[in-house]
């Protein structure tokens, strides 16, 4: 990397890094695992920066095979979520504007309900606002994978006690937002 | 009403991570092991690591400051432990001695030869390998250079080449007269090492919260500024360190007070009669990894202080190495060696 590539990699950090990070605490579901996964992010696109042609492409797809690759590694079971705990932080119905911290456990406990491949559909899906084909191409799968797998990821999602509280909590806020606008 | 969850899904995903900002300090460590790559346009290396044989080890107790204190459970054990006693400061020193007493070369050019494989099991084609011998050639005068290399390419994609020749513009590593214009008093030159190490953390912070501070304003309501790593003084100066002896054309006079800098830095270890990736003898330098969770081991050779192997480990499988097989000076820049 000459001087020039390395400005432009820190431009493109500048401008993408705090996605980045977000993809990757939503992909790991879990804040530190997240920090983690965007540190190695940036060192394997840094690593190829002189020959990656869609940088936002390269690194979505190197996050999620290093989700991938972690997940299988530290064969996390699912069964060791807390959902009550984070629940019982506090009714998210109380609050119409919940905050990042209020909402983040829930949101994350939640997410780790589903497996790390429904996980990246549903976050690149909705959280990326990536196409059905975006996602497909991304992860090497068919667009029909992508939509039936986000569906089923969100059925499942509608049936975590936590989530469920915090999708009525919002659900009204934006009902009520969507009648006042 | 699935359309409205998955826009409420969408909303929450954005609501439950909008106070999450990248830490500055990933971007300048990510730049920090690519300057090392940077001087040579490397490809990034692996190699069996040797490190494993260890006959003399020793390492300096967090918090001593570098003097020697005594250990109960303490002197020269017989195999793989590290002696909780001054073995690492004796073996810097004597990396110490060893480089003060071995001159550079005269030459315009440092011609430095390596073997360098990488395997990345994670990359984006699945498992990739990159293999094969590359030569620098860097101006001293300018900082700028030539790198040629032999390397293959191996992944799912086939065997995409690489170019063979690199040019590196002026300024890429430091010319001699930057190097040369470091203090070689150890005391000074720590205090010029962590000097450096701090600048880029003030710039790397001041950055975050600028970022903050227009985020806050976007959002009309407060914010928590994201913490940096904590690093310790030592952690900086090991890292700054490692990464200076890593260059090939430093004085006798830096290099060994280098040594003597790591001498005096708690938790360096230093292994001796350790083996190189090409089986040379060589003394092992380490330090636990700082809080990023990445390790930096160099190899150096006992008889000349010169360093033979430089590898960085970092979290998961992402791991580099340099072999260093040959280091020389010309005048001339040398055609490439691995055309046709």
């Amino acid at each position: 990397m000459d001087r020039k590539q390395e400005r432009a990699f820190e431009e493109f950090v500048a401008q993408s890094g705090d996605v980045l990070l977000r993809l990757a605490t939503l992909l790991t579901s879990d804040q530190g695992l997240g920090e983690d996964a965007y540190q190695e992010t940036l060192h394997r696109l840094a690593a190829r920066w002189s020959r990656v042609d869609n940088p936002q492409a390269f690194s979505r797809r190197v996050m999620h095979n290093i989700v991938i690759d972690r997940a299988r590694a530290r064969q996390r079971r699912p069964a060791e979520i807390r959902l009550v705990d984070a629940h019982d932080d506090g009714d998210p119905r109380a609050a119409d504007t919940t905050s990042a911290v209020e909402v983040r456990p829930v949101l994350l406990a939640a997410l780790r309900t589903l497996t790390p491949q429904q996980r990246a559909i549903v976050v690149l899906r909705y959280f990326d606002d990536r196409s059905e084909n975006e996602v497909a191409e991304l992860l090497g799968v068919s667009p029909g994978t992508v939509k039936s797998t986000a569906s089923r990821a969100m059925a499942h999602l509608r049936q975590q006690p936590g989530i469920s509280g915090l999708l009525a909590a919002t659900d009204s806020t934006m009902k009520r937002k969507v009648r006042y606008a | 009403m699935p359309d409205i969850d998955e826009d409420i899904l969408r909303q929450l995903m954005a609501r439950a991570t909008e106070d999450l900002f990248a830490p500055r300090a990933a971007v300048a460590q990510a730049l920090r092991r690519q300057r090392r790559h940077r001087a040579r346009v490397r490809v990034t290396a692996v190699a069996g690591t040797a490190a494993a044989a260890g006959l003399a080890a020793g390492v300096l107790l967090p918090g001593t400051g570098g003097g020697a204190r005594p250990s109960s459970s303490g002197t020269a054990s017989s195999g793989t432990g590290h002696v909780q006693l001054t073995a690492a400061q004796r073996e810097l020193f004597s990396l110490s001695a060893a480089a003060a007493a071995t001159p550079r070369p005269d030459g315009r050019y440092v011609v430095l030869t390596e073997q360098t494989t990488s395997i990345d099991s994670g990359g984006p084609s699945g498992a990739t390998r990159e293999t094969g011998p590359k030569t620098s050639v860097i101006d001293t005068i300018t900082g700028g250079g030539v790198t040629y290399q032999g390397i293959t390419v191996t992944n799912a994609n086939g065997t995409p080449t690489l170019p063979s020749v690199l040019q590196a513009a002026n300024g890429t590593s430091p010319t001699r007269a930057q190097l040369d214009a470091m203090p070689t008093g150890p005391a000074a030159l720590r205090s010029a090492l962590l000097a450096q190490a701090r600048r880029q953390i003030a710039q790397a912070q001041q950055s975050v919260e600028q970022k903050v501070r227009a985020e806050e304003k976007q959002l009309g309501k407060k914010l928590a500024t994201p913490s940096q790593p904590r690093l310790s003084d030592d952690d900086l100066v090991f890292g700054q360190a490692a990464d200076m002896l890593w260059q090939p054309d430093l004085s006798p006079a830096l290099r060994s007070a280098l040594y003597k800098v790591l001498a005096a830095t708690p938790g360096v270890r230093a292994q001796t009669g350790v083996a190189d990736s090409s089986g040379r003898p060589a003394t092992l330098i380490s330090r636990p990894a700082d809080s990023g969770g990445y390790t930096v081991n160099t190899y150096e050779d006992p008889v000349t202080g010169a360093t033979r192997e430089s590898s960085w480990a970092g979290p998961g499988r992402s791991f580099d190495e340099d072999l260093y097989l040959h280091i020389g000076y010309t005048d001339t820049i040398p055609p490439n060696p691995y055309k046709g």
